[in-house]
């Protein structure tokens, strides 16, 4: 899911302005450097937003898989988990506030920064 | 020095059900392809640009074979000036730097800004296409293709979203190119009146054949 929009963006960028650079000249190289990393670094920046997102908030797959020890391979939503459960209710409170403060500044660092690509100067 | 070679189209593609099949001979000046939706013309630019295989025949710019039925000259080989319906501006570039992405290194900043000037939009220099109207973007393509000073133009639609003045300082434009050197120039167009203004011979396309081949 998370890759899904870098996808897209190589898609689009693909069609008619790789055929306009290649017509102005540009290799198969030059047009994928000039013109299709560039176009394609908003749709990489909102996968690799959604992917530290889902990472982020990531608790039963990573609790099966790698299990919940801490240090290791405990996530921020397992110690969450782990606090409630052992009623350790202010620490769980501190990561809740932190957890949300981060998921909401890389929300809104991705957003400035696929507006920012998309808006003329 | 002046193009006085032809660009030899006799091919055949079929593709996604639909056949074009072209026997022409674009000759030096302008040559008005005309037809409803869906009767090849954008099959065609693909061809004579690069972006579409033939699935026979040959395509031949003067002696240079691009498609012999076996190779394919690549797009950056073919040496043409080109201007997509979709105009396919860099979005990320200003129009500078789309216009300039084409020329040689040596080639002056001023060189770029006065084609921009030409077509009435050195304004937009230091602007991405966001900020464009479609218009300007359409002037803007026109001067990134005119600035490579080819020999041969394929240029699609390219007035469609022009006004009807700027359509004719356009044309005006496209004349004054054509004036200073011979070229040949493949014009896709719905409008007559560039057939009539700009002097072209005139092919009619429908359901992917000729229907009528007229000259001036």
């Amino acid at each position: 899911m998370p890759l899904s929009p870098f996808v897209l963006s190589v898609e689009v960028a693909c069609v008619a302005t790789l055929l306009a650079a290649r017509t102005l000249g540009a290799t198969p190289g030059r047009a994928f450097l000039s013109i299709e990393l560039p176009l394609a670094l908003r749709g990489l920046a909102a996968a690799l937003g959604l992917a530290f997102a889902r990472a982020l908030g990531d608790f039963g797959a990573t609790l099966m898989v790698a299990g919940d020890t801490p240090g290791v391979t405990q996530t921020a939503s397992m110690a969450i988990y782990d606090a409630v459960l052992a009623g350790r209710a202010q620490e769980a409170n501190v990561l809740v506030v932190l957890l949300s403060a981060i998921s909401f500044v890389a929300l809104y660092a991705t957003n400035r920064f696929v507006e920012g690509r998309t808006r003329g100067r | 020095m002046g193009a006085e070679v032809a660009l030899r189209a006799s091919f055949e593609v079929t593709r996604d059900g639909f056949s074009l099949r072209v026997d022409l001979t674009f000759e030096p000046g302008v040559t008005a392809i005309l037809g409803p939706s869906g009767a090849g013309k954008s099959t065609l630019v693909g061809v004579l640009v690069g972006a579409v295989r033939p699935s026979s025949g040959l395509l031949r710019w003067g002696d240079v074979p691009w498609f012999d039925g076996d190779a394919v000259v690549p797009p950056e080989r073919r040496g043409i000036g080109v201007v997509l319906q979709s105009l396919a501006l860099f979005p990320h570039m200003t129009a500078l730097e789309n216009v300039r992405f084409g020329l040689p290194r040596d080639r002056h900043e001023a060189y770029a800004r006065r084609w921009l000037g030409r077509f009435g939009v050195e304004h937009l220099a230091e602007r991405r296409p966001a900020k464009y109207s479609g218009g300007e973007a359409q002037r803007v393509a026109l001067a990134r293709a005119f600035a490579l000073d080819r020999d041969l133009l394929v240029l699609d639609e390219p007035f469609s979203a022009l006004d009807d003045v700027t359509r004719a300082a356009a044309i005006a434009e496209l004349r004054a190119v054509l004036a200073e050197r011979r070229r040949v120039v493949v014009l896709v167009t719905h409008h007559e009146g560039d057939v009539e203004a700009l002097g072209a011979r005139r092919v009619r396309l429908e359901g992917g054949r000729v229907l009528e081949e007229r000259g001036v």
